[in-house]
């Protein structure tokens, strides 16, 4: 929040964009490139169905071939496309529009078949990769040699490989590595877990056992090395489990959608022609793939730039089914309010006449306190630092915006640790980038001395994970209870109150059903009478409007000169591109009038063939840019507090809209040269 | 089609002529011609003489900017555009001196491009495909690009394309003009063999003597106009039209 020195400034973030651009044409380029081959390999998928409608007379495994190769691409097609469309929600947009489905919330669709594909793909995840059972606890006191075997084990594996430059190079000119996190698990120490397991469900594990004295510190050494082996074999199930819903999906949407528009158009178009343009389109592999190469980098780019803003739109656009109004101090940056405005804000809220009060108060406000801290207060860095919003736990799944909307295995999760945040005020829930960036897991204890918080310390320990990609990956929720028992715990033992104790308020989230709701509470809240020191009360939306509002210019900049800079010169691009191949093709396409083409199915010939590589070109752009941008943790450029972007869903479609619309539009002048084209010039020699 | 006594192709009066900058070109002048159906016609003149412009007219691939063209019933040098796409499709078959086939499709496909525009089934099509092909013997070829055939091969799929839809017309500008004697040869026999027996109409543009020989009746022009009129199946056949 401003005024906590964690905000990126206009010049910052401008310095910024500018990095990011060039990052991202490099990136694209070489995306660009690697992805060349699945693009041919689309087409080329197209291309075996036209051959085996062809194939006739064939005899033998030729025969069975092309029967096999005339059901199954359109066949696969279809599976995948209804698959990939309806996990991203793309069946739902009817409910949306006519309001049944509620703003940005999962639609019945999108959520059975995510319940479905998540559930066939968690199935597979975990044959393939099957993570140690959690069920099974190890007494090691009754077989403390095992304990001692599996220390061992861990420090043979951890100890760092021999120097070979060690004679050369004194050892004090190759000072170690700073730590970056806890050391991953070794694969031998899984392994020696899997048997201990083993062997304690079939009884064996402590028959025999050798129960001399180890000492007390390798037993909890080795509870530990256990624990750690089961979280981590379990992190790498789901990440095995991630990358195949991944590849699935990435499959999916590449052998689906388009490759069935084309067998759709073909059906209903005629074959021979759309077997032209495909053909056409492969055999200038040059053309096509420079074609390729230009509408894929700059859709990639423009995802990724579109991508920004579409997460700056949805957070300052007004949703009046889910209006939430934020109460904030109202003359003083950073808003630090007492502890008994929430009262009194409840209060107002009750007065409210009924039709604009909440049916239930406690489930529609929420607080947050900001509580900064590090890991190790002496050597702050970015890695160590930490910022959590304290907040009442069960408002996490009913307030939080954004995870309202989870479902599936995301909310089940969330779900585990607002119970868990109940029964255990320590635990906290942290975004997975955030961890990642910490080198921390869901099962870490870490203390955190708070910078804001003069002399506090907690004590945490990891329960859940924000999902990754979601807006809250970067941050940390914790109980407020936990700030509210260690302000008094403060107390107790100085025998005066925290300084921060009547200012530990920041923010009050109220849900309200309606604006008429909203302007009534607004006008008793803004009252200055009531709150001292004087609150004011806004919507969600705007408060981040405002919050954004020195960085308009750079919005402004980002949605017109730099998107249609983008757009015309992808149309140039393809413009250029499909004007060089009709004027190689002037002969071809005269022949075909000759033969009675009309100048329009020529004029469709080249449209077609410009339109299925813009919008292939498109799609793979923000197929990739969705998939790996993505994985890496989002595009990184910081905007007020917000350091991360992710690509959204709804880029799926923005691929083959735009990379289609501007070949569309860059093939409008060389499909009307087609047309024109007059075969009695093409063949005549008068001299 | 004609009625057996009147010909297939009427020219009266035609003329054509382009405009380059400020300067009219005039590149026939009132030509006047018939041409009976079931004949084997050689164009033959200098370079320059007109003889592709009225190929191009009486194929429909251009229109006159005076006269009339008459090709069977049909009103030729009054169609539109469209027309005369629809037109040439069934009435008229065009054979070019470098073949133009498509090099993305097999010989097969090449020949069925026109069918294409016609309304008739997989099957249909398929069977007139093969029948074009046996005639100029390429049906072991079918499935071959036309990188894969020799020039004389890739002419034949020409030839077999341009007579797939079984018009009344073949046009033929210079069929000869890029091949050797043999596979020469072998396209005029075709050629032959299309008007005797087929009774197609074919119009030849050819610079080669030889080729002409195989016509029965030999049209020279003269800078846009007919200067002679060899008829070889008459014994009078021979005539001089008009002096250039």
């Amino acid at each position: 929040m401003p005024g906590m020195g964690l905000e990126t400034s206009l010049v910052e973030a401008t310095y910024q964009l500018m990095l990011l651009l060039i990052i991202l044409v490099i990136c694209a380029v070489f995306a660009g490139i690697l992805t060349l081959p699945i693009f041919y390999g689309a087409l080329g998928y197209k291309v075996i169905w036209f051959w085996a409608a062809d194939s006739s007379g064939n005899r033998g495994f030729s025969k069975i071939l092309s029967s096999f190769c005339r059901v199954f691409p359109p066949a696969f097609s279809i599976f995948a496309t209804l698959v990939s469309l309806g996990y991203f929600g793309a069946f739902d947009w009817p409910g949306r529009l006519v309001g049944t489905v509620k703003g940005y919330k999962p639609g019945p669709t999108q959520s059975a078949v995510k319940e479905i594909f998540d559930g066939f793909t968690r199935r597979i995840g975990e044959k393939a990769a099957p993570s140690l059972t959690q069920d099974v606890q190890i007494d090691w006191a009754r077989c403390p040699d095992k304990a001692q075997e599996l220390v061992d084990l861990w420090d043979e594996e951890q100890a760092p490989p021999p120097d070979p430059f060690k004679a050369i190079f004194p050892a004090y000119q190759n000072p170690p590595l700073e730590p970056t996190g806890p050391p991953p698990v070794p694969t031998a120490v899984i392994a020696k877990v899997a048997e201990y397991i083993a062997a304690a469900q079939n009884g064996s594990l402590y028959e025999g056992a050798n129960r001399s004295t180890v000492d007390k510190s390798v037993l909890r050494a080795a509870d530990n090395y256990f624990d750690r082996a089961g979280k981590e074999s379990k992190a790498a199930k789901e990440k095995q489990i991630s990358a195949i819903r991944a590849i699935i999906l990435y499959v999916f949407l590449i052998l689906g959608p388009i490759p069935l528009m084309v067998f759709i158009t073909a059906f209903l178009l005629g074959r021979r022609g759309v077997v032209l343009g495909m053909r056409n389109i492969i055999r200038a592999l040059l053309r096509t793939s420079l074609t390729y190469l230009a509408v894929f980098v700059l859709v990639f780019v423009l995802c990724c730039i579109w991508s920004i803003l579409s997460f700056i739109g949805a957070i300052t656009k007004q949703n009046d089914s889910n209006l939430k109004g934020i109460v904030t101090e109202k003359h003083q940056i950073p808003s630090q309010m007492k502890p008994s405005h929430l009262s009194t804000v409840k209060a107002l809220i009750a007065e409210l006449p009924p039709g604009e009060r909440p049916e239930n108060i406690e489930d529609n406000i929420m607080t947050w306190a900001f509580v900064g801290g590090s890991l190790d207060p002496a050597k702050r860095t970015p890695q160590n630092s930490i910022f959590f919003f304290a907040t009442e736990p069960e408002k996490l799944t009913k307030m939080m915006p954004g995870l309202e909307d989870l479902n599936g295995e995301e909310r089940s999760q969330i779900d585990r640790a607002v119970v868990e945040m109940a029964k255990n005020k320590t635990a906290v829930v942290i975004g997975a980038e955030r961890l990642r960036q910490m080198g921390k897991r869901i099962g870490d204890h870490f203390k955190m001395t708070s910078m804001n918080y003069k002399n506090l310390v907690f004590d945490f320990v990891i329960v859940a994970e924000f999902p990754l990609g979601s807006r809250w990956d970067t941050s940390a929720v914790m109980n407020r209870k936990y700030l509210e028992d260690e302000l008094d715990a403060y107390a107790g033992r100085t025998g005066s109150p925290h300084p921060l104790s009547e200012k530990c308020m920041n923010l009050i989230w109220v849900r309200l059903p309606n604006p008429k709701a909203f302007e009534t509470l607004q006008a008793k809240i803004n009252d200055p009478g009531k709150f001292s020191p004087a609150v004011k009360m806004e919507i969600e939306s705007s408060a981040y409007a405002n919050f954004l509002s020195p960085y308009k210019t750079l919005f402004w900049f980002m949605k017109y000169p730099l998107s249609i800079g983008l757009l015309a010169i992808t149309t140039l691009v393809a413009s250029l591109v499909i004007g060089i191949g009709v004027r190689e093709r002037k002969t071809e396409i005269a022949v075909l009038k000759v033969l009675g083409f009309r100048p329009w199915m020529v004029l469709g010939l080249v449209l077609g063939e410009a339109l299925l590589v813009g919008m292939l070109s498109g799609f793979m752009a923000t197929a990739t840019a969705y998939s790996v941008v993505n994985a890496l943790g989002g595009i990184s450029m910081g905007i007020a507090f917000f350091n991360r972007f992710y690509v959204p869903d709804d880029a799926l479609w923005w691929g083959p809209v735009v990379g289609g619309t501007s070949a569309l539009i860059g093939s409008i002048l060389p499909s009307i040269s087609a047309y024109s084209i007059k075969a009695s010039q093409v063949f005549s020699r008068v001299t | 089609m004609a009625a057996p006594s009147s010909p297939l192709v009427r020219v009266r009066e035609l003329y054509k002529s382009f405009t380059r900058g400020s300067e009219e070109i005039r590149v026939l002048q009132k030509l006047t011609l018939d041409v009976p159906e079931g004949e084997f016609l050689a164009l033959m003149g200098p370079s320059g003489s007109g003889k592709t412009t009225l190929l191009n007219l009486i194929a429909g691939l251009d229109t006159p900017t005076g006269g009339d063209i008459h090709v069977g019933q049909e009103h030729v040098s009054a169609m539109s555009e469209s027309e005369l796409a629809r037109w040439r499709t069934s009435s008229v078959g065009f054979i070019f001196q470098f073949y133009y086939l498509l090099p993305v499709l097999t010989a097969y496909e090449n020949v069925e491009l026109p069918l294409l525009l016609l309304p008739m089934n997989k099957e249909q099509r398929r069977k007139q495909v093969l029948t074009a092909l046996d005639l100029v013997n390429l049906r072991d070829r079918m499935n071959h690009r036309p990188s894969m055939l020799s020039g004389g091969q890739q002419q034949r799929v020409g030839i077999a394309r341009a007579m797939v839809t079984d018009p009344a017309l073949i046009v033929a500008d210079e069929p000869t003009g890029d091949l050797d004697t043999k596979s020469a040869d072998e396209v005029l026999n075709i050629m032959q063999i299309l008007c005797k027996q087929l009774n197609k109409t074919v119009i030849m543009v050819t610079h080669d003597p030889h080729a002409a020989e195989r016509a029965g009746r030999v049209l020279h022009l003269e800078k846009g106009k007919l200067v002679l009129d060899d008829d070889r199946t008459t014994e009078l056949g021979k005539r001089q039209v008009a002096t250039v």
